[in-house]
């Protein structure tokens, strides 16, 4: 599981009622009988955050371990503007290398 | 030939076409060779020799001049890039639709020549060629409304209509317009150019689109796509991730990391801690010491753990150092006091959090005394030793720091527990009682230490509150009837009987157990210690009536009469005990011999001529191993002769169970602990431990998800940590003993143990 903040959408001080909040309104938009996945790491970042007790507990033993390079290299991909080929550019991606 | 075209060997498939064709220039025989031709031009150009392709098909255009067989020609040589070919071939053609076809594969090579594909074109195509590529030179430079306005001139029929609306996807894709992308690049013909040129781009948004397509596509895709995002920072982004996971290999991610971070900076500085947090938890997980002055020199003192003190407990903790993590933490702890990253508000619940965590690190260090070493590591002591401050300090100081964590409460608790501090267990019950007042847990505790004490009225107390909170919980309801069963049982030795019998009436109206025939029996004694016979004789009939076993109430009776002194009845129970022992015995006896014998040595009842009583019961379970017992029974007496101590007698049941239950779990979870009962010996077998325990897992596993198996479940990790004590090494040889699959009825050298399973 990515950051549990960025899978809910908030801050990281957010309170108890805020991240409740946040949480069912997410498992409205995706309930587990039409995105299991999804609903399943909603509900592992509400485990990780529900109060302070656990939010502290993620925050010294547990922030950061699920982060990967491959999820910072997919956001940076979506994040960068893309890039403007030419024709011959576009052709080119298709050419064996 | 039929075979080599259905297996795609193409070119056998002609040549083999084109042999038949000469010794017999049949119609039937052309046709095979038309279509080996077209299959062997299409297999070259799928795999990109698309000019062999086009040579080919040219050395196939005199065999039929039928429109299609001549647009699928000309089709080929476009692609083939003989333009000029293919436009010859295209005029040819009379059928308007099959030329305009052929027209739109030509405009495709057309522009791939961009302007030398031009002068292949009608001059008619020639306006719609230079507006096209004048599009994609202004969609190049950002002016996108200039590229919509030079799309305007292409209308519906123009052979030029793809390209409008791939351009005008790629507008969309370029403003990060996914939807528009989409919504013209699915209309795209996927024999066409503009639609594979899409592609790669698409794959990035699009996850159906790229789902939808075969996997080695996907992989062709995904590698064009990593091509056309090759820039020098994912460049040295995907270096670290191919090397970051790997121990050797760290220094060479670092490498790329202290390249990467002045652009990462640049252009998505929000990426920058992320990046940090996988170099942080690598060197966790694998890194060495010199990692850690790599990492401060890359990114920086992290904000909260600015001496990476945390890092270093972590790391030592992966690599099984307890001892120095527990440095590494109070420092850490320490750190926090004074850090400005952590909100004062919360510092408090931060140390106290720490300090927990090196309680329970403490807490899971075995401790092994001057005890035989573990037979399987004769003669190294490679076991690791006590933490200071050890686990009840740690967990104190975190309650000094938030007096109302409920979590450390119960951690300490287990603790004591496990330790058999039983008083201090319950003082620090009584403890988080005070901010928890209706937690059950603690107040069953509360209640099951008191019974032990023989304080009943004040168990009694804990349990109702217990189940005030659970009502409908059948344990608490059943330890409410105990204790109100073992409460009448101080007021009737003191004579006071009427408040005993409403503490009778309360346990049996309590108790949803099935089984009432011991309060039947304790009430009964009481009545005849009261002097009223007559009651004390219904009450003896009810429990006759509900229990299938009469020697099972008589060994009740027979205790109860002891423990009140009635010494006329107790001998006419002690004979009829005797008479009945002497008996074919049965499964249902032997459950509830060994049961209520149990029940009173956990409960701390002594009575005279106990010691004779087990004996006789042991007898008797002895000569009942050849009886029929239900899976129910089984499980009774082998959890029963666990208590009595009786664990040879409980190793023969329990492999009486395994055979004739084999499917429930909980007769391979008693090897695994009986196995363990016997770790002090010479005689601890760790491999059929680990081998019972395999099964038992697997077997519980397939059963259905409930109470029951969640129960085992936890039981079966409590017995995984111990063999990880016994053994630290226990999983090196499980690969080992995989090949020898675990049998129950194996020969095992029995050995001559007293009770206690000590040699």
């Amino acid at each position: 599981m990515s950051d549990p903040y960025a899978v809910l959408e908030l801050a990281p001080d957010s309170d108890d009622e805020t991240i409740r909040r946040r949480y069912l309104q997410l498992v409205r938009e995706f309930p587990p009988e039409r995105n299991p996945e999804k609903f399943a790491e909603i509900r592992r970042a509400y485990e990780s955050l529900k109060d302070l007790d656990t939010r502290l507990k993620h925050r010294v033993f547990e922030a950061g371990k699920n982060e990967s390079v491959d999820a910072i290299l997919e956001e940076l991909t979506c994040r960068t503007p893309r890039r403007r080929l030419s024709l011959k550019e576009l052709f080119a991606l298709h050419r064996k290398p | 030939m039929e075979k080599a075209l259905a297996e795609n060997r193409t070119q056998q498939a002609l040549e083999l076409a084109k042999t038949l064709h000469k010794q017999e220039p049949s119609p039937a025989n052309k046709e095979l060779l038309k279509r080996a031709t077209l299959a062997r031009s299409r297999d070259l150009a799928i795999h990109g020799y698309t000019r062999d392709a086009a040579t080919v098909l040219q050395n196939a255009i005199h065999l039929d001049s039928q429109p299609e067989f001549l647009a699928e020609i000309a089709q080929g040589m476009a692609n083939g890039g003989d333009l000029a070919g293919a436009r010859k071939l295209h005029d040819q053609i009379a059928d308007p639709s099959l030329q305009a076809r052929v027209m739109a594969h030509i405009v495709d090579e057309a522009l791939r020549h961009e302007l030398l594909g031009r002068q292949h074109l009608p001059e008619a195509l020639h306006h719609q060629f230079d507006l096209t590529l004048q599009a994609f030179v202004h969609v190049e430079k950002g002016e996108d409304e200039a590229a919509r306005e030079k799309l305007q001139g292409i209308g519906l029929q123009s052979p030029f209509l793809e390209w409008k609306l791939f351009l005008r996807g790629l507008i969309g894709y370029y403003n990060n317009e996914d939807d528009r992308a989409i919504e013209n690049w699915s209309r795209l013909d996927p024999n066409r150019w503009p639609f594979r040129l899409a592609a790669p781009l698409r794959f990035t948004f699009d996850q159906a689109f790229a789902q939808s397509q075969p996997v080695e596509t996907q992989n062709v895709l995904q590698q064009q796509n990593t091509r056309l995002n090759n820039s020098n920072l994912h460049q040295h982004l995907r270096t670290i991730q191919r090397t970051i996971l790997h121990e050797q290999q760290l220094p060479q991610a670092f490498r790329a990391a202290e390249a990467a971070l002045p652009q990462l900076r640049n252009e998505a500085p929000q990426l920058v801690p992320r990046l940090a947090s996988c170099f942080y938890w690598a060197i966790i997980h694998h890194g060495v010491p010199e990692d850690m002055g790599r990492y401060r020199r890359i990114f920086g003192k992290p904000v909260d753990d600015p001496e990476l003190a945390r890092l270093e407990a972590l790391a030592l903790e992966v690599r099984g150092d307890f001892a120095d993590a527990h440095r590494f933490w109070q420092r850490f702890e320490k750190s926090v006091a004074g850090s400005r990253a952590w909100p004062e508000e919360h510092k408090a619940h931060v140390r106290a959090l720490i300090w927990a965590h090196m309680g329970h690190n403490a807490d899971n260090i075995p401790e092994f005394g001057d005890d035989l070493d573990s037979p399987f590591l004769p003669p190294f002591r490679l076991r690791p030793k006590s933490l200071k401050p050890g686990p009840e300090e740690c967990f104190e100081e975190a309650l000094k720091l938030v007096p109302d964590q409920k979590t450390t409460y119960q951690a300490l608790i287990e603790h004591y527990l496990k330790k058999e501090k039983f008083q201090k267990a319950e003082k620090t019950a009584r403890r988080l009682l005070q901010y928890f007042p209706q937690d059950v847990n603690a107040l069953q505790l509360v209640g099951d230490l008191s019974m032990q004490a023989e304080k009943f009225g004040e168990a009694l107390d804990f349990y109702q509150r217990a189940m005030s909170v659970n009502p409908l919980d059948p344990r608490i309801r059943g330890k409410v009837a105990n204790a109100h069963s073992y409460h009448a049982r101080g007021l009737a030795e003191g004579g006071h009987f009427d408040e005993a019998r409403q503490e009778y009436q309360a346990a049996l109206a309590i108790d949803d157990r099935r089984e009432k025939y011991p309060t039947y029996c304790k009430w009964a004694a009481c009545e005849f210690k009261a002097g009223d016979a007559a009651k004390a004789q219904e009450l003896l009939e009810k429990a006759y009536g509900e229990k299938d076993s009469r020697l099972a109430v008589v060994f009740s009776m027979l205790i109860e009469t002891i423990r009140f002194k009635l010494n006329k009845l107790k001998k006419q129970f002690n004979d009829e005990f005797n008479g009945l022992l002497a008996e074919p015995p049965t499964g249902a006896t032997a459950s509830a011999l060994a049961l209520t014998s149990a029940q009173h040595r956990l409960a701390g009842v002594k009575y005279h001529g106990q010691q004779t009583h087990e004996k006789k019961i042991r007898s008797y379970l002895e000569k009942a191993v050849q009886a029929d017992f239900t899976e129910e029974q089984l499980q009774q007496i082998c959890s029963a002769l666990e208590s009595l101590k009786l664990s040879n007698l409980q190793h023969t049941y329990i492999r009486l169970g395994q055979k004739q239950f084999p499917k429930n779990p909980y007769f391979f979870l008693a090897e695994a602990q009986y196995q363990f009962g016997r770790s002090r010996t010479y005689y601890y077998n760790g491999y059929q431990a680990t081998e019972a325990l395999r099964k038992a897992r697997e077997l519980n596993q397939a059963l259905p998800r409930g109470d029951r198996q969640e129960e085992i479940a936890k039981q079966i990790q409590e017995c995984e940590k111990i063999i990880q004590e016994l053994n630290p090494f226990s999983s090196m040889f499980s690969n080992i003993f995989d090949s020898m699959p675990f049998d129950p009825f194996s020969e095992e050298e029995e050995f001559e143990e007293d009770e206690e399973g000590l040699f």
